[in-house]
């Protein structure tokens, strides 16, 4: 008996060792290299530069995909029209911060206003100051991608709540060419443009798309949020894991709820996990709690807690969106809610 | 029953078809055996640091091998008996902390390190205890579509993954990085 209690006072204080030691070693990687910070720079004001027109594959789960973009900027700001070629189609046409995605087969219109991240190439988040803090930015290799050569940016995680980046950068304009999501050495999910030309002569009529005309007695889903002061919503994250702060708290409406839902984006300042909080109604068959995986990167962890459901949504590993949905718990109402707002 | 025994690993079998394997694996030794040579596979496949070692055998035969103290009890130090737990609960304390050390970070420590997530098995509906009204189901893809799409606001690639997403419970969270 005595020895097995010599076995787990062993275990135990191997146990405290190992709460030290193993996150240490995590913390281990150097500052993230200055050249490969500026080279992000570079990525995040291209799309406000560069005019460009091609086609672009999105491979995930032995799944491919491809769309073709038109990316313009002149007078008028920043507008872009995204087609998904393969599949149902879709259409995207976004003017500045307006989006507008038209669903044919569905004859739906979806309309929303985005702030905060585009679309890919454009991959970083308007602010990205800490991503030292949760990556290792360094250079890679010269590659060449779609006759461009490329400057390869890696962003290597400092724990494993989160997946890895590699980015393969147009040397001349800065634009993303490809982006690999890495979980280790595998690779979860990529972008890659098939066919692209970059600089002057894409005609803004290829903005245009049939449906602007087509869609005016479609079915139309106006997103609209409700913007609210840190804090102020009933429920809140408490203590969520490294590296990931809240980047904003609202509420919103979705198409079939007859109330607006909670909503609270978080952001390691490269991945995005998003909380929706909303009330199990009565006669409503609530989902049961546990772990969901969809294509590509994203994880989806559901709780129910005091009648309300707890879905933590986002492109980071199972365990990271469980301690972010754990981590969610109730609180008194600091404030009151703003007026909708589109 | 191998291929059966694979797809329960893979998430790939219907409810009752789940309740028939399990039933089976508890009943023949073989299929148990495959359980895990399955698991050690998939380990070996994701290059998983933390290799499915089945150390219950081991520490059932150092229980077994651990001589029984006929001699009449001595008496424990008060200081020592804030350690005396059961052998049981150190053994799961044991394992616990084993697992802990060998998958820090790891998806499978999800599960070990909480076993109180509500209706644990994802695939088998159950009663809502707060709402005895309506059974609880898994999560479809209707209902997380409108979530991903507004997610899409904080993500480049969300909008571009299709409109339908599909979703699928995870069982076991390996499962999810078994690709």
């Amino acid at each position: 008996m005595i020895r097995i209690f010599g076995i787990f006072l062993h275990f135990l204080l191997l146990l405290l060792l190992s709460g030290f030691v193993l996150p240490s070693f995590a913390q281990d990687l150097p500052n993230s290299s200055e050249e490969a910070l500026v080279w992000l720079k570079k990525i995040a004001i291209a799309p406000r530069q560069h005019n460009y027109l091609g086609t672009f594959i999105y491979y995930a789960d032995e799944h491919m995909e491809t769309s073709s973009i038109v990316h313009i900027v002149d007078d008028k700001g920043e507008r872009e029209k995204i087609e998904v070629l393969d599949g149902l189609q879709r259409i995207v046409i976004r003017n500045n911060d307006e989006m507008i995605c038209y669903l044919p087969e569905s004859k739906t219109v979806v309309t929303e206003r985005r702030w905060f991240r585009k679309f890919f190439p454009d991959i970083l988040p308007r602010s990205f100051g800490d991503l030292n803090d949760s990556y290792f930015v360094k250079k890679g290799k010269q590659e060449r991608v779609t006759g461009f050569d490329c400057q390869v940016i890696i962003l290597q995680p400092r724990d494993s709540l989160r997946y890895g980046q590699k980015i393969w950068v147009d040397m001349d304009t800065g634009l993303v060419l490809k982006v690999a999501v890495m979980d280790g050495d595998q690779i979860i999910e990529q972008f890659a443009f098939a066919q692209l030309k970059v600089g002057e002569g894409i005609r803004s009529e290829l903005l245009e798309s049939k449906y602007s005309k087509l869609a005016t007695d479609w079915r139309t889903t106006n997103l609209m949020t409700s913007v609210l002061e840190n804090g102020a919503l009933e429920w809140q994250v408490e203590n969520p894991p490294a590296g990931f702060k809240k980047i904003i708290e609202m509420k919103r409406n979705l198409a079939g709820r007859p109330m607006l839902v909670d909503h609270i984006a978080l952001s390691d300042d490269f991945a995005t996990v998003s909380i929706f909080i909303e009330p199990i109604l009565a006669n409503m068959a609530p989902p049961l709690s546990g772990f969901y995986s969809s294509r590509g990167a994203i994880n989806i962890y559901v709780r129910i807690v005091d009648g309300n459901i707890i879905t933590t949504v986002g492109e980071v590993p199972l365990e990271t969106v469980k301690l972010i949905g754990d981590s969610v718990s109730r609180q008194e109402i600091k404030a009151s809610t703003d007026n909708l707002k589109h | 029953m191998k291929n059966k025994v694979s797809a329960l690993m893979d998430g790939e079998l219907s409810t009752e078809e789940v309740a028939n394997v399990i039933q089976h694996l508890n009943k023949k030794n073989d299929s148990h055996e495959d359980w895990k040579t399955y698991h050690l596979i998939g380990d070996a496949m994701r290059q998983s640091s933390a290799l499915s070692i089945d150390i219950s055998r081991n520490v059932s035969n150092s229980l077994v091998a651990e001589p029984a103290l006929l001699a009449p009890k001595l008496p424990i130090p008060q200081k020592r008996s804030a350690f005396a737990f059961s052998i049981a609960a150190s053994v799961v304390v044991i394992i616990a902390g084993w697992l802990g050390l060998q998958t820090l970070h790891q998806p499978s420590q999800i599960i070990i390190a909480d076993n109180n997530i509500e209706g644990a098995n994802p695939i088998i509906p159950v009663v809502n205890s707060r709402s005895s009204r309506t059974l609880a189901h898994p999560l479809t893809s209707a209902e997380i579509n409108d979530y991903l799409l507004v997610h899409g606001e904080f993500s480049p690639g969300t909008a571009m993954r299709g409109t339908t997403f599909y979703v699928h419970p995870v069982m076991d969270p390996q499962d999810r990085y078994r690709r």
